[in-house]
């Protein structure tokens, strides 16, 4: 199962650093100017190793 | 077959708490959104008797009521004195005839209203402070909260699921419902009159007709859903526990994980299309940016540190404190949440950044 993770409201200053960290993790990470000095950090990762076989596998 | 009463009452019931919430839904919704298929119900509602054994109302009311003519093979067989299967039939085919019609005509308006509106069907579900958030809109409340009860408390129908595919997945429960259920009348056909009166013809006709709704087709996406997200969380959570302990994760245990039998039939596919959600407020505080500077000074990132700091945020977490929104796919921590939450307490953040201190190898 895929996660994702939205940290709202984070300083522009310190959005590259946590974009960083997202990514490091091995997450895919998308940052969205808000306009007035902050951004929102989506960190997504895919399903990775957490997939449910199929029966037949 | 049959269609149980009650069945009957609770699909009413559905369509009346729906059907207006769908129309709610669409932001744009200049002309109402219609409830069922342009199909007189009455035709196909049978009379019923009161506690008199009388019928609960008049022919005449009755006629009052239908605002579509009946077919004259049903007049034919209601006055018959001798009535036999195949006269039953007959009516059961044009009554059909006249819901698929009506169905046909629905199914385009459907299609239309909610190809036009894309906030239709925008009902993803959230948890905690997520993603419920960035949907507004009756339904999506509604059915969020329906399988906020269904599922475990992280995981969310994803809008892969319900909003990119949400017409194909209203039409084609829609017509799988419809399907299902003329194949059921079809076989009770077969039967006397004994066996399957009008009467019970007629319920089996309503469920049809309501089988070809939106209110019916969302009902079965969401319940759907709901079960595949359960058990598929109850299989990421097994396999997230065997990566922890560093056990190697068997096919076996990965369905084994899941609540029953039926999970093997879940397969991996559905499984990614449902997603975890977590939104919070970044923590600007000394403590988070402390940590964050730790993991990745002058915001480059420090692989031994993340290292030494994942090693410390199991052995470091408070008593009952709930890893598993922390946790990430691949069974490590999110170390970056951990220390932008302010979810996350002080003490906690300032313990793994110690912990993590004192297991970074010397230089």
């Amino acid at each position: 199962m895929s996660k994702k993770v939205t940290a709202k409201g984070v300083p522009n200053a310190e959005a590259k650093q946590l974009a960083n960290i997202y990514t490091a993790e091995g997450a895919n990470v998308t940052v969205k100017d808000n306009g007035d000095g902050t951004s929102d950090v989506t960190a997504t990762w895919p399903d990775g190793e957490l997939k449910v076989v199929d029966a037949n596998d | 077959m049959g269609e149980p009463s009650c069945r009957r009452g609770k699909s009413r019931a559905a369509r009346t708490l729906l059907s207006p919430l769908v129309c709610l839904s669409l932001a744009a919704c200049s002309e109402i959104m219609p409830a069922q298929p342009d199909f007189s119900s009455y035709l196909v509602l049978p009379k019923g008797k009161d506690a008199n054994n009388k019928d609960t109302y008049t022919d005449a009311q009755y006629k009052s009521r239908v605002t579509q003519v009946e077919p004259s093979t049903c007049v034919a067989f209601e006055v018959s004195p001798s009535p036999t299967p195949a006269a039953r039939n007959a009516c059961i085919t044009d009554l059909m005839t006249d819901i698929d019609d009506a169905y046909d005509a629905y199914e385009v308006t459907v299609s239309n209203r909610i190809g036009a509106t894309n906030t239709a069907l925008d009902f993803i579900s959230g948890t905690g402070s997520t993603v419920s958030a960035a949907t507004s809109g009756t339904v999506a409340k509604v059915l969020s909260a329906i399988s906020a009860v269904a599922i475990s408390s992280k995981a969310t129908i994803s809008s892969d699921l319900l909003y990119k595919s949400s017409i194909q997945v209203v039409i084609s429960t829609m017509r799988a419902d419809r399907a299902k259920q003329a194949a059921a009348i079809k076989l009770a056909e077969q039967g006397s009159l004994a066996t399957y009166p009008m009467g019970q013809a007629k319920n089996d006709l309503l469920a049809y007709l309501y089988a070809g709704t939106v209110s019916h087709a969302l009902n079965d996406a969401t319940q759907d859903a709901a079960a595949t997200a359960q058990k598929c969380v109850a299989a990421s959570k097994s396999v997230i526990a065997a990566v922890d302990s560093g056990k190697t994760v068997t096919t076996a245990a990965k369905l084994a994980a899941a609540p029953n039998a039926a999970a093997a039939t879940t397969t991996s596919d559905q499984c990614n299309q449902l997603a975890e959600s977590y939104t919070y407020n970044f923590d600007s505080g000394e403590t988070s940016a402390l940590l964050r500077d730790f993991l990745a000074p002058g915001g480059v990132v420090n692989v031994a540190a993340m290292t030494a700091a994942n090693g410390c945020v199991k052995p470091k977490a408070p008593a009952g404190f709930d890893l598993s929104k922390y946790t990430l796919p691949s069974g490590k921590y999110d170390l970056a949440t951990l220390a932008s939450d302010p979810a996350v307490s002080d003490d906690y953040k300032v313990n793994i950044l110690a912990c993590a201190k004192a297991a970074m190898p010397s230089s």
